[in-house]
This record gives structure tokens, sequence and C-alpha cells, in this order.
């Protein structure tokens, strides 16, 4: 009797206390104090962030599979857009280069030269013209080709005297197929030619490489969409269970969602990180063989490699495809997730 | 503390599992739910935390409108009712500690030092205080069970559901178990219990309501001076 008393004094007590706390309408959910301060949601962020990358790390073969994965995918286009920026460069250092050669009648010699210039002027205009001896033409021959022997069997020189006309570079094509045309006219010039078709068609092939390397890039970054999304998914589907506890105690989506959005960030950082990796170690064994063919053009231009904002936009593009991947795939299925008892 | 107001379900394919149901269980109130499988308990409690909406009616919790919350609000509704299931769906990859800090997580408190007093408050209550280390699976059933009472009640719901919380129990854990119950009851907790142990019901002098087919059909009061033992 007395116990029960006690017991009731008890429950009054704890019942007026509910009453003053339910005063006040809004006071149980002013009850937890963290939660909403921004200390607590930026601690909560963290917490996701490490807990993210702690989930990559259990999963230590898992994760590795699909690091590399994303890092080949993004090192293609990226690589391939690197050849391509090389060729280019290449093919501007000709650009100013380009040129019409003629070559004289054998009969002609360079002593004829400044005569037969005036009257090509007289034509076309004033132009900037070189003259190449049969000598020196042979002398060039032999260098770039390394054919001395056959040369020396030959006996005598078979080359002409060689013009070659530096045009305006600014000039249209049509315009300098033109000038060719009527340079072709002149009886001491057997035939003119005009060097520019190729680096037209390298120019050509290399803007079809550019829609190429973009259309690869677009698939690709698809590719790392859907490799970080079906991560996401099987480790969604791993963690059901835990999912739809989280939900029957309170937890919002934000709540569920937050972790496996950061594995999706740390996956496209480390995926980006190794595609920079791979280009880098392709360049590396790129290299000796690239000068020695820059030589042989004579070019002295670097190898351009990954610079600072190519690097970063790679990182973030890891990121924007990790963050994107999972938020895709995790919102669908988590929709799926019902908590049941 | 609950109201429900002519609550029915309707599944869809036509199973009706609440028909026109009407209950008012007060502040600190410790109710059995009981009934046979299939009498529409677990819908009943599903229904309470909005697992599952109502077909018609409405439910009162705490002066809300159940029926009526958005999505948004669901969560937070959540967060106010701790739930006991029969077989404690805790987490075997978390320590009891962590499987029991998930509420007070998932509300925001990343305070070290106030998740370790809440937590052990909680597990202290249910004389489990010294395996915050263990894991689940290293826990006899009647442990584990009273883990996932520590988790429903870490942060102070004013409203605890518990479906079957000793269907996997023997009788004498049952019973300590429901005493459990009983002292939260004391502290001012609402608390309505789904379950079909007739037996040890009985030696309980509670409210006891029974569902049959949908339906309400007794609505036991005991004698206001014997309601606490």
């Amino acid at each position: 009797m007395r116990k029960s008393r006690t017991h009731r004094s008890a429950t009054r007590r704890q019942n007026r206390r509910k009453k003053q706390v339910g005063a006040s309408p809004r006071s149980d959910q002013l009850r937890p104090p963290f939660g909403r301060s921004l200390v607590g949601f930026w601690v909560a962020h963290l917490l996701a962030f490490f807990h993210g990358l702690g989930r990559l790390a259990r999963e230590p073969f898992g994760s590795l599979l699909t690091i590399t994965i994303i890092g080949i995918a993004m090192a293609l286009p990226v690589g391939l857009h690197l050849v391509l920026k090389n060729l280019q460069g290449l093919a501007e250092g000709w650009d100013d280069s380009t040129q019409i050669s003629l070559f004289l009648n054998p009969s002609l010699t360079l002593k004829d030269v400044p005569n037969l210039q005036r009257r090509i002027e007289s034509q076309v205009g004033a132009i900037r013209l070189e003259a190449k001896g049969p000598g020196a033409a042979l002398a060039e021959f032999r260098h770039a080709f390394g054919v001395s022997e056959a040369v020396e069997v030959l006996g005598e020189n078979p080359l002409p005297v060689v013009l070659v006309i530096f045009p305006d570079p600014a000039a249209e094509a049509a315009a300098l197929e033109a000038m060719t045309a009527t340079l072709q006219a002149f009886p001491e010039i057997d035939m003119a030619q005009l060097d520019l078709r190729w680096v037209q068609r390298l120019q050509a092939i290399t803007h079809l490489g550019q829609r190429a390397t973009l259309i690869l890039a677009s698939l690709f970054s698809i590719a790392v969409l859907l490799t970080i999304g079906n991560s996401a998914r099987i480790e969604v589907e791993r963690r059901r269970e835990e999912i739809a506890v989280e939900k029957l105690v309170g937890a919002t989506t934000a709540f569920i969602r937050r972790p496996f959005l950061y594995t999706g960030f740390w996956l496209g950082v480390t995926g980006a990180a190794t595609a920079l990796l791979l280009i880098s170690l392709a360049m590396l064994l790129l290299d000796g063989p690239i000068r020695a063919l820059l030589r042989l053009y004579d070019s002295d231009s670097l190898l351009s490699g990954i610079d600072l904002p190519l690097g970063g936009g790679i990182l973030l593009a890891g990121v924007l495809l990790g963050v994107l991947g999972s938020l895709i795939a995790v919102n669908r299925q988590l929709r799926r997730i019902e908590p049941d008892w | 503390m609950l109201a429900l107001n002519n609550v029915s379900k309707r599944y869809p394919g036509g199973h009706e599992a609440l028909k026109a149901v009407n209950l008012h269980i007060e502040p600190a109130e410790m109710v059995f739910l009981t009934g046979h499988s299939g009498a529409g308990k677990s819908t009943l409690l599903k229904l309470i935390t909005r697992l599952e909406q109502v077909s018609g009616g409405q439910i009162m919790v705490d002066g809300r409108n159940v029926s009526r919350m958005g999505e948004r609000e669901i969560p937070r509704h959540r967060r106010r009712i701790g739930v006991i299931f029969q077989d404690n769906r805790l987490l075997p990859d978390r320590t009891v500690f962590d499987n029991v800090a998930l509420p007070l997580v998932i509300d925001g408190c990343h305070r070290h030092r106030e998740l370790q007093r809440m937590v052990r408050a909680a597990l202290d209550k249910v004389g489990l205080l010294n395996r915050e280390r263990s894991y689940p699976m290293n826990l006899s059933g009647g442990e584990q069970q009273r883990v996932g009472i520590a988790r429903a009640v870490v942060n102070k719901p004013p409203l605890l559901l518990a479906d079957e919380p000793t269907g996997n129990l023997d009788p004498d854990l049952s019973r300590d178990i429901f005493d459990l119950f009983v002292n939260f009851q004391q502290v001012g907790v609402t608390i309505l219990v789904a379950s079909h142990d007739l037996e040890l019901i009985s030696s309980f002098n509670r409210r006891r309501i029974k569902l049959e087919h949908g339906n309400l059909i007794s609505d036991f009061i005991p004698d206001a001076e014997e309601s606490h033992p």
C-alpha cells in the first residue's frame, strides 16, 4: 500500500513535469539543441566525409577495382585530348611555313633567278622568296632522308634550282591555289607545288579528333557515372537492413544519403587522381620517342602535358561525376526501401 | 497522448486490416494490445509511426495529426516514438553502444560527452551498462531485446510502441521485459504493447484492448486504484 502510494506520487510528479513541458507547444522540438546548430551541421558533414572514406577502406579490393576502372575511363579521353593538343601544336608550328615550291627548268641556274623574280612579282605582287641551288637542295635531301648512298649512285646532281615562295600566312587557300596556277603557267617553271594541303589535312584531322574526343569524353563520363552509381546501388543494397532501421528511428533521407554521397565523392576524386597518374606514366614512357620524332621535324616545341587547369578540371569532373552518380542511384534505391517490421 | 478516431486501413487488394477503430490513451498510460495474428495489431502500430497511411479517420499523437503529416515531418515524428520489435532489429556490425546511440546521432547529437551520458543512462536502465563494447551476436536473446529497448528509450520519447517484444523469449525473460516497461511508465512514458501472451499480460493489472478482424472488440480498464502494482 505504502509502496503503491510512492509510485503513484512519482507518476503524478512525472505527469506534472510533462504537463509543464507540454505548456509550450513546440517545446519537445526544442529539446534536442543539437542538430539544428551550424556546428552540428558541419560536424555531421565531417563525420559523413570520413565515414564515406571508411566505407571504401572496408572493401579495399572492390574499391580499388572501381577506382581503377574510373581512372582508366577518365584517362582515355584526356590522353586523346593531349595527343591532339600536341599534334595541333606541331601543325601550328608549320603554319607560317606554308610555301609554294617552284622547280625550275633544269637549264636555268641561280643567275636567272632575279630576272624571274621580277617577272613573277609583276604578276602576283611582292613576294618573299628563297632560292636553293641544286647543291643546297641535294644536301638537304640527304640530311632529311638519309639516302646519301643512293645519291652517290646517281653520279651527277639531278636536282634543279628550286625557288621557295613564302606567301602571306593570312592568305586564303583559294588565293594560294590561284597563285600556284599562275606560276605554273610560267615556261621557266617546270612544276609549282603548293605545300598547303597536308597542313590543311592535319588541321581537319585534328578537328575531327577534337570532336571525337568530345564524344568519347561524354561516353566515358556516362561510364564513370554508371560505375559509381552501380557501386552506390550495391552499397545501398548491402545496407538495406541498416537503412530500414535508420528510417524506423526517424532518420531523414538526407541523413541516410549523406555517407553514400561522400563515398561517391571519394571514388570520383581517387578515380580522377588515378587518371592523372596513368596519364603522367604514359607521358613518361612516350617522352623519349616523341622527342626523337620532334627532332626529325626540326621542332623544338616541348610535349605539352597536364597543366594546372587541366589537372584541376579532371579532379573537379571526378568529384561531380562521383557525387552525381551516387545521388541518382541512391535516390532511386532509397525510395524502394520501405521500413517494415 | 494517443487518439485514434474512426481509423480504418484497407490494403490494395481489398483486405481490411482495421475497421473504424476508436482509441484514446492518456499520457503515462500502459496499454496492452491483444488479438490473434492478423487481427490488425501490427497494422495499428505501423499507422501510428506513419510507416503506413490510414485509409480513413485520423490519428493524433501528442496533439499532432499523424495522418496529415507531410513526408518531411515524418522523420521528426518517428523520433518522438520509441519502437521495440520482436526481432529487436539491432545492427550486427555495430557495438551495443553504437546501436543505442543511433537515434541520438540521427537526431544530430554529436557531442561525444552528451552522447555517452545518454547512451549509458539508457543501458543502465536495462541493466546492460557493462556490455556497451559487445556486439549484438555475443549477447543472449533477452540481452539483445533489452539493447533494443535501450535504443527505443535513449532519446526519451514520450511514446513507446512494442510489437510482440517477448515473442522470442522464455517466460522469465518476458516478465523482465514487461517489468522494464512498467518502470518507464512510472517515469511518465506512454506505452502500447502488442502481445498475445495473455497469461503474462493478465498478471499485470493494466488496460487491455483486443482487436479481432480489424475491429476493436474489448477495452478492459482496470480499477484505477490498482492500476499501478
